[in-house]
């Protein structure tokens, strides 16, 4: 998984349930997320995704079992700054994560919240928005963008404070194919420059740029491992009531007749190629 | 459309000398001549009207959002006009059956409903030009001492700050209600008010519900990026009161307290 001393969260044996619900939301979690690499949570509407995205920057304090992000216990409520500067989060909502009249006053929201000196927030804004390549709107108003540019504002806010880890809980599942697309191009990025990024969502597709997938079904985890030992049995998938890829049905029905796909091939471009060889 | 063109309490983003003006010397102003509206009568109505309206042509401040502002208190302005005209005893100018104008009744009609539309005037002037969080960051800064009394400064800012800002999305929001509930068959437009009033109650439960789920929303993203109250809470840019700010706010308020005495 990595060397020793990379930054890590870890779930062990957590459960969560929230105020007045008759059953856990999350029923004995225990993953590990390494810094500098990709995680996508999948799992159908109500399965723990987003739980499971707010234990991990301490939004929710399990009601059983632990969370540690660099090894501080998010139950400690004296880690709960530390954690969150550590684990930031984009939400699913760019318009409800919006708060100041400029973009760069929306970036800056977070490490002004952390009491910077103005030299350092400036030098921490610029640095986010270079980063997501949103430079130019430092001067807009955050409300008028597109919600594509909104949530690369919401990204870059995240940037700002410097994390660890971002955590993003269905960031891109208000956004158009190009917007998702920019998004999803960032995340990979800002995993090669070493961030941690657990991407919470239920488009399969996205989770191929990951190198890990954890699925969960009502609350725990039904699988987890490469996405090409996950995702490429279509059966499997549908039957953790996820929509499988199209080129997993396509490589079934190929070996049906007789065709052996080599396994591990998850990507159209990649079947079409083997295809034509 | 409901709501559509109150602009009461919503910033407008520009380049004018009020914008770039200090939150808390803005507050500070707005807050006094708004108390000291109500000490003016005849002439220092007409002076202090006279002079909003000098301040707000010089620094090139867009007019029509302001007025348009008085659209949501229009029905205030005309009740207290029509309830003081009728009301107030005094020389009768003109009677009809029961119903009596009097010189006074007159004068009180003008005076009360000049003072509510200056009082939108100048708040809608102090949050057109000024961002929610400035305006937390000048109340939080404003009633410091109050912490010595166990108030809750910077979340009671915040709180107002939000409140603001929740205005435009709650006139969304209910125009959204609104539109569905009119592709059900709900009539909002019917002259039977009755009726209308009957099929605005549909509208309210869902427009609440979201409303608190957008506000839970937002409390949960700021608390993600480590909002904690707002104590200790630095700047980007630190409001910093220019001298020449400073002297105009002095000299407004002397004005002010001035037209007090006409």
């Amino acid at each position: 998984m990595g060397d020793a001393d990379s930054f890590r969260m870890r779930m062990e044996g957590v459960r969560y349930r929230y105020p007045r619900a008759g059953s856990d939301a999350l029923s004995g979690i225990d993953l590990e997320f390494e810094q500098g690499r990709m995680y996508a949570v999948l799992g159908r509407n109500g399965s723990g995704k987003s739980t499971l995205a707010r234990c991990l920057n301490g939004l929710l304090v399990p009601t059983v079992g632990r969370v540690t992000v660099g090894g501080l216990d998010s139950a400690d409520g004296a880690s709960g700054l530390e954690i969150r500067r550590n684990v930031a989060m984009v939400f699913q909502n760019p318009d409800a994560q919006m708060i100041a009249s400029s973009v760069e006053e929306e970036v800056a929201f977070g490490p002004e919240n952390l009491g910077l000196e103005p030299a350092l927030i400036r030098g921490r804004v610029d640095r986010a928005m270079d980063l997501v390549g949103i430079r130019e709107l430092a001067r807009r108003q955050p409300r008028k963008l597109s919600q594509g540019q909104k949530q690369l504002v919401a990204v870059a806010g995240a940037l700002a404070m410097e994390p660890r880890f971002i955590v993003s809980d269905e960031s891109t599942s208000m956004l158009d194919h190009d917007a998702r697309e920019r998004v999803l191009e960032l995340f990979g990025r800002l995993r090669d420059d070493g961030l941690g990024i657990v991407h919470v969502t239920h488009f399969l597709e996205e989770a191929l740029l990951a190198d890990t997938v954890v699925i969960l079904e009502d609350g725990v985890v039904a699988d987890e491992g490469a996405p090409a030992d996950v995702l490429s049995s279509p059966d499997e998938v549908r039957g953790l009531g996820l929509r499988p890829l199209e080129v997993t049905v396509v490589i079934r029905e190929l070996a049906t007749l007789g065709h052996r796909v080599p396994a591990g091939v998850l990507d159209i471009e990649e079947l079409l190629s083997w295809l034509n060889a | 459309m409901v709501g559509s063109d109150i602009t009461i309490g919503q910033y407008l983003s520009a380049e004018t000398a009020l914008h770039s003006a200090d939150p808390r010397l803005k507050i500070a102003a707005t807050v006094s001549a708004m108390i000291l509206v109500f000490t003016y009568e005849g002439w220092g109505l007409v002076a202090f009207t006279g002079m909003m309206l000098v301040i707000l042509l010089a620094v090139r401040l867009p007019l029509m959002p302001l007025l348009k502002s008085l659209r949501a208190v229009w029905v205030i302005v005309v009740l207290t006009f029509l309830l003081q005209l009728f009301l107030t005893p005094g020389e009768v100018l003109w009677q009809w059956g029961f119903l009596s104008v009097t010189d006074t009744g007159l004068m009180n009609g003008v005076v009360f409903s000049a003072r509510i539309i200056l009082l939108v005037v100048l708040l809608g002037a102090l949050t057109m030009t000024t961002p929610p969080l400035k305006l937390a960051d000048g109340m939080q800064s404003l009633l410091r001492p109050l912490k010595y009394l166990a108030v809750p400064v910077s979340r009671v800012a915040t709180v107002v700050s939000i409140t603001l800002m929740f205005i435009p999305n709650v006139l969304e929001q209910s125009r959204k209600v609104i539109r569905s509930q009119m592709a059900r068959g709900a009539d909002f437009e019917s002259a039977n008010l009755l009726r209308r009033v009957k099929d605005t109650v549909p509208v309210l439960v869902p427009l609440f519900v979201k409303v608190f789920h957008d506000s839970d929303e937002l409390a949960v993203a700021m608390y993600a990026r480590s909002y904690a109250g707002g104590e200790g809470r630095t700047r980007l840019y630190p409001m910093k009161a220019g001298s020449m700010e400073v002297l105009f706010t002095i000299a407004f308020v002397v004005a002010c307290i001035a037209l007090s005495f006409l």
